[in-house]
C-alpha cells in the first residue's frame, strides 16, 4: 500500500479535526494565494503549508512517496519555463513556477490525507444545499466515490505496469503496444470492480436521499478560516 | 448503455477517477512525456454516452476546482484562468461530441471509431488554443505552434490506443458495453 496515492490517514490532529466545510474552500483559497507571483509570496505560502503538515503529523515517508510522483511534471515545468524565459535570468522564474505548482500539489495532498471521504462528501452535500436534495445527494455520492476509487485504481495501475515490465514491454520502445497492453486489462478489471460496487450498493438499498454525516463548526474552525483569508489578503495586497 | 441511476452514478465516478489516473500514466514520446487524461475523456464519452460522459468530465473538473491535485498542473480553480484553462474546458465538448458520434456509429466500423476519436481529440484544442492566445497575448498562429502542434504525435498515439482499447473492451465485456441502438444515456 506504500505506493498508493490519495490515501486518508486517520488521525486526531488539529488539521484532521477542522470542519471540511471550511477546509475545502480554505484549500481553494490557499491554491489561489500560492499562484500569486513573487518569491516572498512563495515563501509565506510554503511556510504556512509546512506548519499545516507539521500539525497534521503525516508520516514523512508517505509525504515523500506521494510527492515524488509529481517530480517528472515539476521538472518538465521547470525546464519549459527555464528555456522560454528571457527576463531576470531564467533560473529564478523557472524555480518559482515549479515551486508554486509543488505547493498546489502538496496542499491538495494534505486535504485528502487529513479528511475522511465521508466528511468530504458531507461537506459537498452541504455546499449543494440550494440544489434539489436528490441531485445534491447524487453529486455528493459521486465525489465521495471518485475520490475513494482513485487509490484503488492506482493500485491496479501499478500492478499492471509491473506485469508489463516483467514481460519486457517498455513504453519508450513500443509506446502504442505498451499503452494498449496496459490499458485494456486495467480497464476491464476497473469496470468489473465498478459493476460489483454498483451491485453491492444496490443490494444495500443505497439511495441518493440518504442522510449525510452531521458536521459542526466550532470556534477553532472559524479561526482557521479567518487565518486563510488573512493569508490570502496579505499576499494579494503585496 | 441503459443503466439504472445508481449504476450511472458509479460509472461516472469511476471515469472521473480514471481521468485522475490518466495524469499518472505518462508515455515518453518526444521531449515532453504525454499524459493520458484526454484518452479517458474520449473513452468516457464513447463508452458512457454524451450525457454520462460529460457528467464524468464535469465531476473531474469539479474535483480539480475544489483544490485536489488531479490536473497535470496540480489543482485549484485558479488553473482555469491560467494558460491551460481552455484545454480543461475543452474536455467537456470532447466527451459530448465523442458520445454523440459513438451513438450514431451503429454499424460499429473501425474507421468511424478512429474518426470519432480524432474529432474528439481535435475539439479540445479549439477552446485550448483560443484561450492560450487570449491569456498569453500570442498571435493565433504562434499559439497553434506552441499549444497544439507539439502535442499532435501524442494525440495520434492516444487516438490509436483509444480505438484499440474501446473495441477490445466491447468484445471482452459485451454485457457492460453493448452496441448503441437507441442512445446509451438515460
Amino acid at each position: 500500500m506504500d505506493r498508493v496515492i490519495f490515501r486518508y490517514f486517520p488521525g486526531d490532529s488539529l488539521i484532521h479535526r477542522f470542519d471540511p466545510r471550511i477546509k475545502l474552500p480554505g484549500c481553494a483559497l490557499f491554491c489561489y494565494a500560492a499562484l500569486q507571483p513573487g518569491p516572498r509570496n512563495l515563501a509565506i505560502t510554503a511556510g504556512a503549508l509546512l506548519a499545516a503538515f507539521l500539525f497534521a503529523r503525516i508520516p514523512l515517508k508517505t509525504l515523500l512517496i506521494d510527492f515524488l510522483r509529481f517530480v517528472p511534471l515539476l521538472t518538465a515545468l521547470f525546464l519549459a519555463v527555464f528555456f522560454s524565459s528571457d527576463d531576470g535570468g531564467p533560473l529564478v522564474p523557472a524555480a518559482l513556477a515549479a515551486g508554486r505548482f509543488a505547493l498546489l500539489i502538496l496542499a491538495g495532498n494534505l486535504l485528502i490525507q487529513t479528511t475522511a471521504l465521508s466528511r468530504i462528501s458531507a461537506a459537498v452535500r452541504w455546499f449543494l444545499t440550494p440544489l434539489p436534495r436528490r441531485l445534491a445527494g447524487r453529486l455528493g455520492t459521486m465525489i465521495g466515490l471518485s475520490v475513494g476509487l482513485i487509490p484503488l485504481f492506482f493500485q491496479e495501475l501499478e500492478e499492471s505496469r509491473d506485469a508489463l515490465k516483467a514481460r519486457g514491454l517498455r513504453a519508450r520502445k513500443q509506446p502504442l503496444r505498451w499503452a494498449v497492453k496496459l490499458l485494456t486489462p486495467l480497464l476491464a478489471r476497473v469496470f468489473l470492480r465498478t459493476e460489483e460496487m454498483a451491485e453491492a450498493m444496490e443490494g444495500r438499498c443505497y439511495s441518493d436521499e440518504r442522510s449525510s454525516l452531521p458536521l459542526k463548526a466550532q470556534g477553532i474552525d472559524w479561526l482557521f478560516g479567518l487565518a486563510v483569508i488573512l493569508l490570502v489578503l496579505a499576499i494579494c495586497q503585496t | 448503455m441503459k443503466r439504472g441511476n445508481l449504476k450511472s452514478t458509479v460509472y461516472i465516478s469511476a471515469f472521473a477517477a480514471l481521468m485522475v489516473l490518466g495524469v499518472f500514466i505518462r508515455i515518453p514520446l518526444g521531449p515532453v512525456p504525454i499524459v493520458m487524461t484526454n484518452f479517458f475523456v474520449l473513452l468516457a464519452g464513447y463508452l458512457l454516452g454524451p450525457v454520462s460522459g460529460s457528467a464524468a468530465v464535469l465531476l473531474y473538473l469539479f474535483l480539480g476546482a475544489a483544490g485536489l491535485p488531479v490536473f497535470s498542473a496540480g489543482g485549484g480553480a485558479a488553473l482555469f484562468l491560467g494558460p491551460t484553462g481552455g484545454y480543461l474546458a475543452g474536455y467537456l465538448p470532447a466527451a459530448l461530441l465523442t458520445g454523440f458520434l459513438a451513438d450514431k456509429n451503429r454499424r460499429n466500423k473501425t474507421w468511424a471509431d478512429i474518426l470519432i476519436f480524432t474529432l474528439g481529440a481535435l475539439i479540445i484544442y479549439l477552446p485550448g488554443v483560443l484561450w492560450l492566445s487570449h491569456v498569453t497575448g500570442l498571435p493565433f498562429k504562434a499559439s497553434l505552434q506552441t499549444g497544439m502542434l507539439p502535442f499532435l504525435p501524442g494525440d495520434i498515439l492516444k487516438i490509436a490506443a483509444a480505438t484499440a482499447v474501446a473495441r477490445r473492451l466491447k468484445n471482452y465485456l459485451p454485457e457492460l458495453f453493448p452496441p448503441a441502438k437507441n442512445g446509451r444515456d438515460q
